[in-house]
């Protein structure tokens, strides 16, 4: 979920400095900072050390160690080790809540969907990339406005591409298995009538809905396919853990893949965890 | 830090409620809601029966008037105030434990929430809208999230949150989604799912920090209740309180800022008066 951004985001980090620490272990954050940065593109500058301390805590807990202890076997074996992914995916989440960012779906509502479909009303095809995806709301969020909004789109060939660098949230968006805090946090009832069956204490989304939709793993950094081409592509939150150089290359190659009347739009993002700064989402030239 | 799966399970697996409260719950918050058949539910509960026959009579009531029957009660109290009574009644063992994951005290939930139940009394008096039968009982039960988080909340974990007020300056809704994923409000909202009351209560538990987010009235009356009860308390104790309201919120409520500061006031001498009848549960 986003955060309301606070009031102090610009307080000075020696006040935090001076604060008790939960425990008497220092957990050395820039070096946690430099690594993810230089072998993940990741710019956790802004983010809040206790924010970074309580990912590295969290881990460490489920390994039954020592805080520090934990670091010290990431720090040493590098973005090779596995403590490296594991904590780069703690402190990227990629998790949304469906609909969760209003002023995107009020704009692929109000505008861009009946924009892109009148380009493509002679084929009635329509291809839409959703880049990080995270756990899948906001594909499967597409998906059911589509379906409820434009009603007509249900006679339209239309191709949903989901990606996702990370493997475990893509395998969560895969089943299309949510628990209850997911399906409170935005989904009108009538959407979960209609699209989901109750599971013990989850959500499942059925099935020829979710067939509707394609995952496969996709790292930002790494080449895109040739012969893919979109006319909708959306923009999900964990781009914006990257640094920006990175995030500009890929909005440049993202936008070459764009079908005449296609459109790119960013999903509201934190410029980072424990920042609490919110981008506005809209229609992008860039990242 | 927190496994939210098990969260989830133990907000599920809270004692259910009384099925009479839960018939209840269904029956007043229901458009053909008689008088009559909330006195025929009552009366098959001999317990609740008794307990609403003495809070009727509580010197709390502040009537010279005995009531004798049920329906005499039910006249006296309203439906509405019925029902928060009767939940009120099965949740009380559940909230007047100590929760140390917040640093409350044995009986601090408790006090908080039947001053946010009778802050929801007096809302609707200062309000221009009509607010929902079930926003007493929501109010009540407004924080029973804590009593399924504060299990987790460690004191590594009250570490981490107490940082994000200090640096980041979060709310605790704020800090808790930040480090935790989820906060006491969704929490409450599972229980009371689990507890099978309105949706409206749901609502108005989930967020009652977050009414922008609920879009019905009885998160606004929640969050209000909530901020009304912490100037009751502050007034007990004797501690400054100033009162802050989302100007978002009191116009959607039709309250006006003067009124806002009256607010306090109004409350605690009903708590004054009224706050007894709960003592009887």
């Amino acid at each position: 979920m986003t955060q309301r951004p606070p009031a102090s985001s610009t307080e000075p980090r020696s006040t935090e400095r001076s604060l008790p620490k939960p425990s008497v272990e220092v957990i050395d954050v820039a070096s946690i900072r430099a690594l993810m940065l230089s072998e993940a593109d990741v710019d956790l500058s802004s983010a809040s050390s206790y924010w970074i301390e309580s990912r590295v805590a969290m881990l460490a807990s489920a390994s039954s160690v020592p805080p520090t202890e934990w670091l010290g076997v990431m720090l040493k074996h590098g973005s090779e080790g596995s403590h490296f992914r594991e904590l780069l995916e703690l402190l990227t989440p990629g998790e949304v809540a469906f609909f969760e960012d209003e002023s995107l779906f009020e704009t692929l509502r109000r505008s861009v969907l009946p924009q892109v479909m009148d380009c493509n009303r002679g084929q009635k095809q329509l291809a839409v990339w959703c880049v990080e995806c995270g756990t899948g709301e906001l594909p499967y969020s597409l998906r059911m406005l589509l379906d409820e909004r434009f009603p007509e789109s249900r006679e339209w060939s239309i191709r949903t591409v989901a990606t996702d660098s990370n493997e475990a949230c893509l395998q969560r968006a895969k089943a299309g298995r949510f628990n209850q805090l997911a399906i409170h946090r935005g989904l009108p009832p009538t959407m979960l009538v209609n699209y989901f069956m109750r599971d013990g204490f989850e959500w499942e989304i059925r099935e020829e809905f979710r067939r509707t939709i394609e995952f496969h793993s996709w790292v930002p950094s790494v080449r895109l396919p040739d012969d893919a081409a979109f006319d909708l592509v959306i923009l999900g939150r964990r781009l914006g853990f990257l640094r920006d150089s990175l995030r500009r290359q890929i909005s440049d190659r993202i936008q070459s893949l764009l079908r005449p009347g296609g459109q790119v739009l960013r999903a509201q993002w934190e410029e980072g965890e424990g920042r609490g700064l919110l981008a506005e989402a809209g229609r992008e030239g860039c990242l | 830090m927190i496994d939210v799966n098990k969260l989830i399970e133990q907000a599920n697996s809270l004692t259910p409620l009384p099925v009479t409260t839960v018939r209840l719950a269904q029956l007043v918050c229901s458009p053909d809601c008689y008088l009559e058949d909330v006195v025929e539910l009552i009366g098959f509960d001999q317990a609740l029966t008794l307990k609403l026959l003495r809070a009727a009579n509580s010197a709390a009531s502040a009537s010279a008037v005995r009531y004798g029957t049920v329906k005499e009660a039910v006249a006296r109290l309203g439906t509405a105030q019925v029902l928060a009574f009767a939940v009120a009644c099965s949740t009380r063992p559940f909230l007047q434990n100590s929760i140390p994951g917040y640093g409350l005290d044995e009986g601090a939930l408790w006090r908080h929430s039947v001053a946010s139940a009778i802050a929801a009394e007096v809302v609707p008096e200062l309000c221009r809208v009509e607010v929902p039968p079930e926003s007493f009982t929501a109010a009540l039960l407004h924080d029973v999230g804590k009593l399924v988080m504060g299990r987790f909340l460690t004191p590594e974990i009250r570490g981490y949150l107490r940082r994000a007020y200090e640096v980041d300056r979060l709310a605790p809704r704020e800090a808790e989604t930040l480090l935790l994923k989820v906060h006491h409000g969704e929490l409450g909202g599972i229980i009371a799912q689990h507890w099978k009351l309105p949706v409206r209560v749901v609502q108005g538990i989930t967020h009652h920090h977050s009414p922008d987010r609920g879009m019905d009235v009885i998160c606004d009356v929640t969050y209000l209740s909530n901020q009304i009860a912490k100037g009751i308390e502050a007034n007990l104790d004797g501690r400054p309180f100033e009162m802050v309201i989302e100007p978002e919120v009191a116009d959607r409520l039709g309250i006006k800022p003067k009124i806002v500061e009256s607010l306090c006031p109004i409350a605690a001498l009903r708590y004054a008066q009224v706050g007894r009848r709960y003592s009887a549960v």
